[in-house]
């Protein structure tokens, strides 16, 4: 099964004019009437059926003769959680139609007009919609009436083809102001391990055919009458490699207005971590576990490989592929990369992977995006026991990865990664024993 | 019953209209409410001018005023039809044969205003309503063919009585009437070109 792709415009014919109710009833009564009041010699009723004559023979002569066609536009096929579309309607070829919009309710998809009911006026009518949590769905059947003067003739209701949206998770607020490990590359904002082009300041010393005239060191070129320059150490970019973890999704799924479940809570943090690296111009990879038909995304960098990235994470449909052991996702990871796993820690296969990348060497840490609301406010005390045993064996599972030296950290939004990233970059500087050759 | 009034958010101008809940039915907007109230209005209209011209009224009559109300759902059905039918049946059995009485003006009224009402509320779904234009457009409508009413009258009381000559009070009202039409179907002046 492909996921659903964006839809923006939709179109269709709406059928044949019909009469309509009232119109059947203008013309009965008024026959009905005229009819009585000549054989009966009741001038009265022929005085009650004149306003009904008048409005059946306007009714009829103002009815359409053209069959209408209407064309939909959603005016954009991607938006955050929260945005606001409209979906406009032009009928053709009647610029002065009349009639209603009706959208029906869909979930996650808020209306405005609350009713779904929207006028045609002048041919055109406009409904808003606003989605409240990230996902691709349809948007709401659309259904359009069109009736004529004195709702003598009525078209519809005709349902046109679904439209669609890829809705992208608002990425949490996020920063990290350590640097990221292991830089191995071209360009970016870290500081790398070697000299080279970059702004962080590493010695003072002599020049050398190629030093760029503007590196010169005045004084202490003057003191020692050589010249020397100043060298820096080269900025590089890291390699991110996010493993989401799609296995379950935990807790009352209220959207973007709402408390978080805890796969809201794992999408927007990749979301935010991803916009936090791409926009350094470090490369990333994205990779899920326990989610069907994700496409899978290479390396890549900036403002476009981010629109991907977010939109991998609005295709994630929850435990839809329970038979994953995500060997597959954490196949060919760079040696280099800093390895990022995404977890509530409720699912066992998650905890096994962030041991497989950790024993492999990669740095490796887990972001523990478990919301805490759920086990805070149990709904019974059959509950209450439920989570407390679960949150055991969970904490069990915490302790093996941090015994193995995976850092476990809490999702906390800004300055969640670091404290932990500091600490592996001081754990790369440290001296280490090696064998003397 | 319930209420339930729009969030906010943004979106197009379009007016949100505040909703009524009976029992476990769809949401009514109020002026569709208001739709159905105007059609028991213009049959309680109706039966008053058929006791004016009847000279009296068996009082089970006057719980067809109800009926309006009651029959919400079914605007966009026959129940209008059947409705009205049977206050024009009671109009024709209750007021003498052969006569001609002016209460039957102020009942084509109400019997016109009823039928657009009914007509109206069956063009949205019961959560829809009305802006002020569409009222309008309608009123107007309404206004307009509810004149043919008066004239069929000055005509019919002008054969009845044997002579098209019509006095000084029908002339007012003709005119008033004549006024009260131009008035309603005006138009804008077009914009002058620059």
């Amino acid at each position: 099964m492909r996921p659903l792709l964006p839809r923006t415009t939709s179109s269709g014919h709406l059928g044949q004019w019909t009469p309509t109710a009232a119109h059947t009833r203008a013309v009965l009564l008024a026959t009905g009437a005229a009819v009585a009041a000549v054989l009966g010699r009741r001038p009265d009723l022929l005085v009650l059926a004149a306003p009904l004559v008048v409005v059946a023979i306007w009714g009829r002569i103002a009815r359409p003769r053209t069959a209408p066609h209407a064309d939909v536009t959603l005016t954009t096929g991607t938006l955050r959680e929260g945005d606001v579309a409209e979906a406009a309607v032009q009928v053709r070829p009647m610029s002065d139609a009349e009639g209603v919009i009706t959208l029906a309710a869909t979930r996650w998809v808020e209306r405005k007009p609350v009713s779904g009911v929207a006028r045609i006026e002048g041919g055109t009518g406009v409904i808003a919609l606003r989605t409240t949590r990230w996902g691709r769905r349809h948007i709401g059947t659309l259904s359009i009436t069109l009736t004529s003067d004195w709702g003598a003739y009525r078209v519809g209701p005709t349902d046109v083809p679904d439209l669609a949206t890829a809705t992208l998770p608002v990425p949490a607020a996020f920063d990290a102001a350590a640097p990221t490990p292991h830089p191995r590359g071209l360009v970016g904002l870290n500081r790398s391990a070697r000299p080279g082009s970059g702004s962080e300041f590493n010695t003072i010393r002599q020049f050398h055919p190629g030093d760029r005239l503007r590196r010169i060191h005045w004084p202490v070129s003057l003191r020692t009458g050589a010249l020397h320059v100043t060298s820096t150490y080269a900025d590089e970019d890291a390699h991110v490699f996010l493993l989401v973890d799609a296995f379950s999704d935990l807790g009352p799924r209220e959207g973007i207005d709402g408390r978080p479940t805890s796969l809201d809570v794992t999408v927007r943090a990749a979301g935010a971590i991803s916009e936090h690296f791409l926009a350094s111009n470090d490369r990333l990879t994205l990779r899920t576990v326990g989610a069907a038909n994700i496409p899978r995304l290479g390396v890549g960098s900036g403002t476009r490989h981010l629109r991907r990235v977010l939109e991998t994470l609005a295709s994630i449909a929850p435990a839809s592929e329970r038979r994953d052991d995500g060997e597959r996702a954490i196949r060919g990871v760079d040696p280099n990369a800093l390895c990022l796993v995404l977890s509530p820690l409720i699912v066992p296969t998650t905890v096994g992977l962030a041991h497989t990348l950790a024993a492999r060497g990669l740095t490796t840490v887990v972001v523990d995006t478990f919301p805490e609301h759920l086990a805070a406010d149990p709904g019974s005390v059959y509950e209450a026991l439920a989570w407390r045993i679960r949150l055991l064996a969970r904490e069990a599972q915490v302790h093996s990865l941090v015994t193995r030296g995976v850092p476990v950290v809490p999702w906390q939004g800004p300055g969640s990664l670091d404290h932990v990233l500091r600490d592996i970059a001081r754990r790369a500087a440290a001296p280490r024993l090696g064998r003397r050759r | 019953m319930s209420a339930a009034s729009p969030r906010s958010g943004r979106g197009p101008d379009a007016p949100t209209w505040r909703t009524l809940r009976f029992g476990r039915g769809p949401r009514w907007s109020l002026p569709q409410v208001a739709l159905a109230l105007a059609g028991a209005a213009s049959a309680g209209a109706f039966l008053l001018s058929l006791q004016a011209a009847a000279g009296g009224l068996d009082p089970i009559w006057w719980s067809l005023v109800l009926v309006p109300l009651v029959t919400l759902t079914y605007a966009g059905s026959g129940v209008p039809l059947a409705f009205w039918g049977l206050l024009l049946v009671g109009w024709f059995l209750h007021t003498p044969a052969g006569s001609f009485s002016p209460w039957s003006v102020p009942a084509a009224l109400a019997l016109v205003a009823g039928h657009a009402a009914a007509a109206l509320s069956a063009t949205t779904p019961p959560a829809g309503g009305f802006p002020g234009p569409v009222l309008r457009t309608w009123a107007r409508r309404t206004v307009l063919a509810a004149l043919a009413a008066p004239a069929v009258a000055l005509l019919a009381g002008a054969l009845r009585g044997g002579g098209l000559e019509a006095g000084p009070a029908a002339y007012v009202i003709g005119l008033g009437g004549l006024a009260l039409g131009v008035f309603l179907l005006r138009t804008e002046s077009p914009v002058q070109a620059e």
